[in-house]
C-alpha cells in the first residue's frame, strides 16, 4: 500500500521560489480550462481572449495598469503588516476613508492651485486611513483584541459612513437622484496619460513600493519590524518596544491604503460615487500581499497579474459572453492553485510504501 | 550476539555541510550505547536517520540482520521495526491527560479506546520500570522529568526495542537524572536497547556499556566503557586534550553592581514566584544561584533583565534606580542576558548570523547612519570577526541560525552579549547542552569577564559548574534566597540538601 507522506521542509532551495509559482500557474490554467469546457467554450480561445484583453495593445495595457494601481496600494499596505505578522483586513475601509477625506479636502481647499491642493488631498487621505488603523492598533496592544476582527469590522463602519454622506450631506444637488458628490475641481484631478484612463497614481505606487523596499532591506526600522514579526519574545528581549511599533505599523499601513483610495478618486473617478470607490481592492490586496510574500517589489508584479486577471476576465464577458460567475470561478481557481503552491514550498510530499 | 540495528557507511549532506561522512554504528539488544561528540558532530542527525526522520544520501541500514531499502525507510517504518524516540521537544498535548496522550500515540488502538486497558498497561510499566506517573494528570501540570516518562511510556507502548534519547538529562536536575538512570538500567536489563546522547561524561560512565564517538561528521570509533577513561574519550571527541579546569583569579570583589532589595514577583500563572528576595552582586564577582528548577530562577533572571515587572521591592544597578525596569532600560544600564530559551528568545530563528549579532546594538553609529540606514558591510565584517573569535562553525554566515547545532547557537548569543561589554551579566544555564570544548570556552569567557570587572549572576542546575565557577552561591527555594555562602565554604552535598529546603526545615 502506498501512502502520501507530508513532511515539513527544514529549509528549501531558492529555486523553488521561482519554480513553484510558475508550476502552479500552469496547473491553474489546466484546471481552469475545465471551467471553460463545462461552459462549452474552447479553453485555448478563452485564454487567448483573456491575454489579448489584458495585454493585447496599448489600451489593454493601460486598463491592466489602471486596475493594478489600487491593488498596488492595498497590497503594499498589507505587506507591511504581514512582515510584522499582523493581519490588516481593514485596507478596504481605510481605502474608503482615504477617498472620503480626499473628497472633503477637494471641497474645503478648492480654491488652491494644484501643487498645493494635490498634496493636501494626499495628506488628508493618509491621515484618515491612518486614523482608521489606529483603533485596532490600540485595542490590540492595550487589550490584546485580535486585529483581524477589529480591522474587518471597521470596514463596514467606513463603507456605511461613506454611503451616509453620499445619500445625505454630500449629495450633488444638481443630480438629486444619484448618490454621488459633485465633480472634483480641476486642480484636484491627476493627469491622465496617452488618452487613456492611466493616471499618475501608478507612479506614486511605484515610488511607495521602492520606499518600502528600502525601508525593509536597508533600515534599522525595517530590521526591527522583521524581528517583531518573527519572534515577539525575542523582540522584547532585545529591548524593542513591540507595542509602539505595532501601532506604527498598523497606522502606516492604513495611511498607504488611504492614499490608494485618494488616487482612485482623484485619478480615475473624479467624484465620490456609490459603487465607484473600491472593487474589493482591500480584500484582493490581502491575496496580493500574501502571494508576494510581503516583498514590496513582488507586490508590483502580483498587482499587475491580478489587474490583468480582472481586465482579461472583463473582456471574456464581453467577447465570449460568459457570465460574471464563470469568470470569478476561473479567477478563484487560479488563486487556489497559487496559494496551494505556496504551502507546498514549505512542505514536501512523498509517496512511501507500506506493508 | 547479533546487533539489533546496524548502520553502515552512512553519509548525509546538507547544503554546504557534510553532516555525516561514512559513519558506522550498531546497537546490541539490551545495551546502553552512548553517542558522543562535540556540538555539530552529527549525533542528532544520525539518530534522525535511524528513526526515519531524515533521508540518507549513502549507506546501509540493517535491522536484525535484514537489509532495509533506504527508500522505504520512514518514521513510520522505523516505529514498526521497534525504533522509538524519546522526543526532547515533548510531542504532548498540554491540555490533555497523560492517559489520553498515551492513547493518542498508540496507532493500533481502536476508534473507541479501551481506557481501562491502557490504564492498566501504564500501571504495569510503572511497577516494572519505576515509570511512575499519574495517568489522570494534565500534561501541563507535569514536571519536565514526568513528561519525559510519559514519552518513554509512549515509546514502549509501540513495542520499541530501541529507545533513542537525545540529551535527556540536559533538562533534568541531578536528582531527576538519577531516577532516569534507574529506569534506563531496568529497561536495558529487560532487553530494550538505549541510545543515549549526552555531553556529561560522568553520566556516560555511570550507565553505558559501549560508546561511539563522532567528530565533525566522521566516525572515530566505538569502545567499551570498561576499556576507556574520561581523558581518552575527551581526546577522541575533540582531537586534543581538554582541561575542564577554569583557572580562577583571586576573589577580590569590587563595588556593588546589582542590588536587589525585597523583590517579589508573580509567575506566568500569577502565583508568587519571588518572595521578598534580596541579593547583591559586586564587580569582579560571579554569584551562583543554586536551586531545584521552578523555584523562581526564571523569574529572577527576568526581573533583572526587565522582562517581568516586580510587585514589591527595588532594583539598583550601579546606584541607578531601575525598579521600573524594562528590557530597554536594562540594556542601557549594561545588563547582558544569556537566556535559557535560546531559540525562542535569544535569537530570531530564521535570521542569518549578521542580523543575529547586532540584535541589540544595530543602532550604534558603527552599524548604522544615525540609527536609520544599516551599514551592511560593517555588520558583515563585525560578524566575521565574531565568528572567528568565538570559533563558530556554520555552513554559511547567512543561513538561518536555527540550523546551527546547539553549541554553535549558544556561541552566537554569547558572542553578541559579551561583545557589548556588559557591567552585569545574567547567564542562565549557559553551558546546558554544550560539549566539553564549548563548555570550557563559555566558562573561560565568563571568567575573563569577571577579571575585567563585570558582575555575573550565574543560574545553573549543574552544581559542579556552580562550584567550579562561582565566588559565592545563593540557594533559592520557593522564591527566597535561603542561604548565601562563599563557594570555598560549601560542598555539593551541602548545597543539595539546602536546595530541597533542608535548612529551611532545620531553621
Ligand atoms: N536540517 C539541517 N539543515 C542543514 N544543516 C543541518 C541540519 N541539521 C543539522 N545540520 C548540520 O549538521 C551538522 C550536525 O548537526 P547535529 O545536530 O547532528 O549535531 P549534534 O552532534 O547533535 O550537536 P549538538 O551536540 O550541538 O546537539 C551541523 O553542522 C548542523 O549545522
Ligand atoms: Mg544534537
Amino acid at each position: 500500500m502506498w501512502r502520501l507522506k507530508i513532511e515539513k521542509r527544514l529549509s528549501y532551495n531558492k529555486w523553488l521560489d521561482y519554480f513553484v509559482p510558475v508550476a502552479s500557474m500552469v496547473l491553474a490554467l489546466i484546471a481552469g480550462s475545465f471551467v471553460f469546457l463545462i461552459n462549452g467554450a474552447n479553453p485555448f480561445e478563452a485564454y487567448k481572449e483573456m491575454f489579448v484583453g489584458a495585454f493585447g495593445d496599448g489600451y489593454a495595457w493601460s486598463e491592466t495598469l489602471v486596475q493594478a494601481t489600487p491593488l498596488l496600494f492595498t497590497g503594499l499596505a498589507i505587506s507591511l503588516t504581514l512582515r510584522t505578522l499582523l493581519w490588516n483586513i481593514g485596507a478596504e475601509g481605510q481605502f474608503f476613508m482615504g477617498a472620503m477625506a480626499a473628497t472633503w479636502a477637494a471641497q474645503y481647499f478648492s480654491q488652491q492651485p494644484p501643487w498645493i491642493l494635490i498634496p493636501l488631498l494626499m495628506l488628508s487621505a493618509m491621515v484618515a486611513g491612518g486614523l482608521w488603523g489606529l483603533p485596532p492598533a490600540i485595542l490590540k496592544t492595550k487589550l490584546k483584541v485580535n486585529e483581524i476582527l477589529t480591522t474587518l469590522l471597521l470596514n463596514y463602519v467606513a463603507i456605511f459612513f461613506v454611503n451616509y454622506l453620499l445619500y445625505g450631506p454630500w449629495k450633488d444637488p444638481m443630480y438629486p437622484g444619484f448618490p454621488q458628490t459633485p465633480r472634483y475641481p480641476d486642480a484636484a484631478i491627476l493627469t491622465q496619460y496617452f488618452n487613456t484612463r492611466l493616471h499618475t497614481g501608478i507612479l506614486i505606487g511605484l515610488v511607495v513600493a521602492v520606499i518600502l523596499y528600502i525601508l525593509y532591506k536597508k533600515t534599522g526600522w525595517g530590521y526591527k519590524i522583521q524581528v517583531i514579526g518573527q519572534s515577539r519574545k525575542t523582540a522584547k528581549y532585545a529591548g524593542i518596544r513591540v507595542n509602539r511599533n505595532i501601532i506604527r505599523v498598523l497606522v502606516i499601513s492604513g495611511a498607504i491604503a488611504g492614499l490608494g483610495g485618494m488616487l482612485q478618486i482623484s485619478g480615475l473617478q473624479h467624484k465620490l460615487r456609490l459603487g465607484g470607490i473600491s472593487n474589493n481592492y482591500g480584500y484582493t490586496g490581502i491575496i496580493v500581499a500574501f502571494l508576494a510574500n510581503g516583498n514590496p517589489l513582488a507586490v508590483i508584479l502580483v498587482a499587475l497579474f491580478m489587474g490583468a486577471l480582472i481586465v482579461g476576465g472583463d473582456s471574456l464577458q464581453i467577447t465570449m459572453g460568459f457570465g460574471k460567475g464563470v469568470v470569478h470561478m476561473f479567477e478563484g481557481m487560479v488563486l487556489f492553485f497559487i496559494l496551494a503552491g505556496e504551502s507546498l514550498k514549505r512542505y514536501k510530499l512523498r509517496w512511501v510504501k507500506h506493508g | 550476539m547479533k546487533p539489533y540495528v546496524e548502520l553502515k557507511y552512512i553519509t548525509k549532506r546538507f547544503p554546504g555541510v557534510l553532516a555525516l561522512d561514512a559513519v558506522n554504528f550498531n546497537v546490541m539488544p539490551g545495551e546502553i550505547h552512548a553517542l558522543l561528540g562535540e556540538n555539530g558532530a552529527g549525533k542528532t542527525v544520525l539518530t534522525n536517520i535511524l528513526s526515519g526522520r531524515y533521508d540518507l544520501n549513502e549507506g546501509e541500514i540493517f535491522i536484525q540482520g535484514e537489509r532495509i531499502d533506504p527508500s522505504k525507510w520512514s518514521a513510520r517504518a522505523a516505529l514498526d521495526r521497534g525504533i522509538g524516540m524519546v522526543y526532547q521537544d515533548f510531542m504532548l498535548v498540554e491540555e490533555h491527560t497523560v492517559l489520553e496522550n498515551i492513547a493518542l500515540a498508540d496507532l493500533s488502538i481502536p476508534f473507541i479506546p479501551d481506557f481501562d486497558q491502557i490504564r492498566k498497561t501504564i500501571a504495569d510499566f510503572g511497577t516494572k520500570y519505576q515509570l511512575d506517573v499519574d495517568p489522570d494528570a494534565k500534561i501541563w501540570q507535569l514536571s519536565v522529568s514526568e513528561k519525559q516518562r510519559v514519552e518513554i511510556i509512549k515509546a514502549l507502548m509501540h513495542g520499541s526495542k530501541i529507545l533513542i534519547m537525545d540529551e535527556p538529562t540536559a533538562v533534568l536536575t541531578p536528582q531527576e537524572a538519577d531516577e532516569l538512570f534507574k529506569i534506563v538500567k531496568k529497561l536495558a536489563k529487560e532487553g530494550t536497547s538505549i541510545i543515549f546522547i549526552s555531553h556529561k561524561l560522568p553520566e556516560v560512565f555511570e550507565i553505558c556499556d559501549r560508546i561511539t564517538v563522532l567528530r565533525k561528521g566522521e566516525y572515530i570509533g566505538t569502545v567499551n566503557v570498561a576499556d576507556t577513561n574520561e581523558k581518552d574519550l575527551a581526546k577522541m571527541m575533540v582531537g586534543r586534550e581538554v582541561f575542564l579546569q577554569t583557572e580562577k583569579a583571586k576573589y577580590k570583589p569590587g563595588l556593588p553592581v546589582l542590588v536587589l532589595k525585597n523583590i517579589s514577583a508573580l509567575s506566568d500563572r500569577r502565583i508568587k514566584a519571588l518572595n521578598n528576595l534580596s541579593l547583591t552582586v559586586h564587580e569582579s564577582e560571579i554569584f551562583g544561584i543554586a536551586g531545584v528548577s521552578g523555584n523562581g530562577q526564571k523569574e529572577l533572571a527576568e526581573v533583572i533583565t526587565g522582562l517581568r515587572p516586580i510587585t514589591n521591592g527595588n532594583i539598583h544597578v550601579n546606584g541607578n534606580d531601575i525598579t521600573e525596569n524594562t528590557p530597554r532600560k536594562a540594556i542601557k544600564e549594561g545588563i547582558g542576558h544569556i537566556p535559557d530559551d535560546r531559540i525562542g528568545m535569544g535569537v530570531v530563528p530564521d535570521l542569518g548570523m549578521p542580523k543575529s549579532m547586532v540584535l541589540k546594538n544595530y543602532k550604534e553609529s558603527r552599524f548604522s547612519f544615525k540609527g536609520i540606514f544599516l551599514k551592511k558591510a560593517e555588520i558583515t565584517n563585525y560578524t566575521k570577526k565574531l565568528i572567528k573569535k568565538f570559533n563558530i562553525k556554520t555552513s554559511g554566515m547567512s543561513s538561518p541560525v536555527k540550523l546551527l547545532s546547539g553549541g554553535n547557537l549558544q556561541k552566537v548569543i554569547l558572542a553578541r552579549e559579551i561583545s557589548e561589554e556588559p557591567c552585569m551579566m545574567v547567564a542562565v544555564h549557559p553551558t546546558q547542552g554544550l560539549d566539553i570544548g564549548a563548555t570550557e570556552f563559555v566558562r573561560d569567557t565568563l571568567e575573563k569577564q569577571r577579571v575585567d570587572g563585570a558582575a555575573i549572576l550565574l543560574i545553573s542546575e549543574d552544581l559542579e559548574e556552580l562550584m567550579a565557577v562561582s565566588d559565592r552561591i545563593g540557594v533559592i527555594y520557593e522564591g527566597e534566597i535561603m542561604d548565601i555562602m562563599l563557594t570555598k565554604d560549601t560542598t555539593i552535598e551541602d548545597l543539595g540538601l539546602k536546595m530541597t529546603g533542608g535548612s529551611h526545615v532545620a531553621a
